[in-house]
């Protein structure tokens, strides 16, 4: 699980999973709500490196344990949603492996908005990529608490 | 006042048939009749009251254990909910139950803030107060492209909201 010495391997295959923890408060309906989700950013692990389980690992949680805390997962390719703004500019999420020493899977969502690699999204294109990522996460493992 | 007659005992000898018959009733025992209705219409509509009033009660409640979270509650850094934000969702909160349209639930955002949300059917609508100040209302189902209006801390962008969001979940 830890980093090792080993560094950043930049491709993800389109059906690779990326997972990510969650609460109960973030959960109605069947459904993960946009509010468990925050921007910039935001981290994953990824399945080429770990099982789902490791994202609640205290390794991956800066030393926090969570019992009952669940797992969402969701296909890469099925978590590179797009938003556009009243600009017209068109921001679009990819995963990008940053791997902590802890938790080698560290990975996370960028956006880009050619031609910046690294770019802000406006409050609106934010928040429809937050209903845009809920809406393609589902549970892995439930949360209970 | 009113009196009520008791229903006349019927003695079979033996199971039978026997036809049921409705007699509305005239003169006097309609008077009972429309005094009845008007109390049960009343009935109705104070256990509506209490309701909406013990959900806001629970939502209440909701908004003041998220004002005791500390940073880092959902272990990917956010911020706890600022003073400020915690305010702004009870003022709208209070706005909602004086409008008696309550909303489903009040939650932390992990983006630093609260959320008050809102649901019907395949519909979710819900405003989210940032830390930052900013106010953002957004409004979406299964399958469209999300609506998201941006806001003011002010009433008229409260009342505007409360509007938006009554139109969509109940439309």
């Amino acid at each position: 699980m830890h980093q090792d010495g080993r560094t950043a391997i930049d491709s993800f295959d389109p059906e690779e999973f990326l997972y990510r923890r969650y609460a109960l408060v973030h959960f109605a309906d069947g459904q993960v709500l946009p509010q468990s989700i925050s921007f910039p950013k935001p981290s994953f692990n990824r399945s080429k490196f770990s099982r789902p389980e490791d994202v609640l690992h205290v390794d991956c949680c800066g030393g926090k344990e969570l019992p009952g805390w669940g797992v969402l997962e969701s296909k890469a390719s099925d978590l590179s949603v797009s938003a556009e703004s009243g600009d017209k500019r068109k921001f679009t999420l990819y995963p990008k492996h940053v791997p902590n020493p802890t938790c080698y899977a560290h990975s996370e969502l960028w956006c880009s908005s050619p031609p910046l690699e690294d770019a802000k999204p406006t409050e609106s294109s934010k928040e429809k990529l937050r209903i845009l990522l809920s809406r393609a996460l589902k549970v892995k493992i439930p949360a209970t608490a | 006042m009113p009196t009520i007659a008791l229903p006349i005992k019927r003695v079979f000898s033996e199971p039978r048939h026997v036809r049921e018959e409705i007699t509305w009733p005239s003169g006097s025992s309609s008077k009972i009749l429309t005094f009845f209705k008007h109390s049960i219409a009343e009935a109705g509509s104070t256990s509506k009251f209490l309701q909406i009033a013990k959900t806001y009660q629970e939502l209440r409640s909701s908004l003041d254990a998220c004002a005791t979270l500390a940073d880092n509650w959902d272990s990917y850094g956010a911020a706890k909910p600022a003073k400020h934000s915690i305010e702004a969702a009870d003022r709208f909160l209070q706005g909602l139950f004086a409008a008696l349209f309550m909303p489903s639930r009040v939650i932390p955002s992990a983006e630093g803030g609260m959320a008050v949300y809102f649901s019907s059917d395949n519909k979710t609508a819900y405003m989210e107060y940032r830390n930052s100040g900013e106010v953002i209302l957004a409004m979406f189902d299964d399958h469209s492209e999300p609506i998201i209006v941006e806001l003011a801390e002010n009433d008229a962008d409260e009342y505007r909201a409360l509007s938006l969001i009554r139109s969509y979940i109940t439309g």
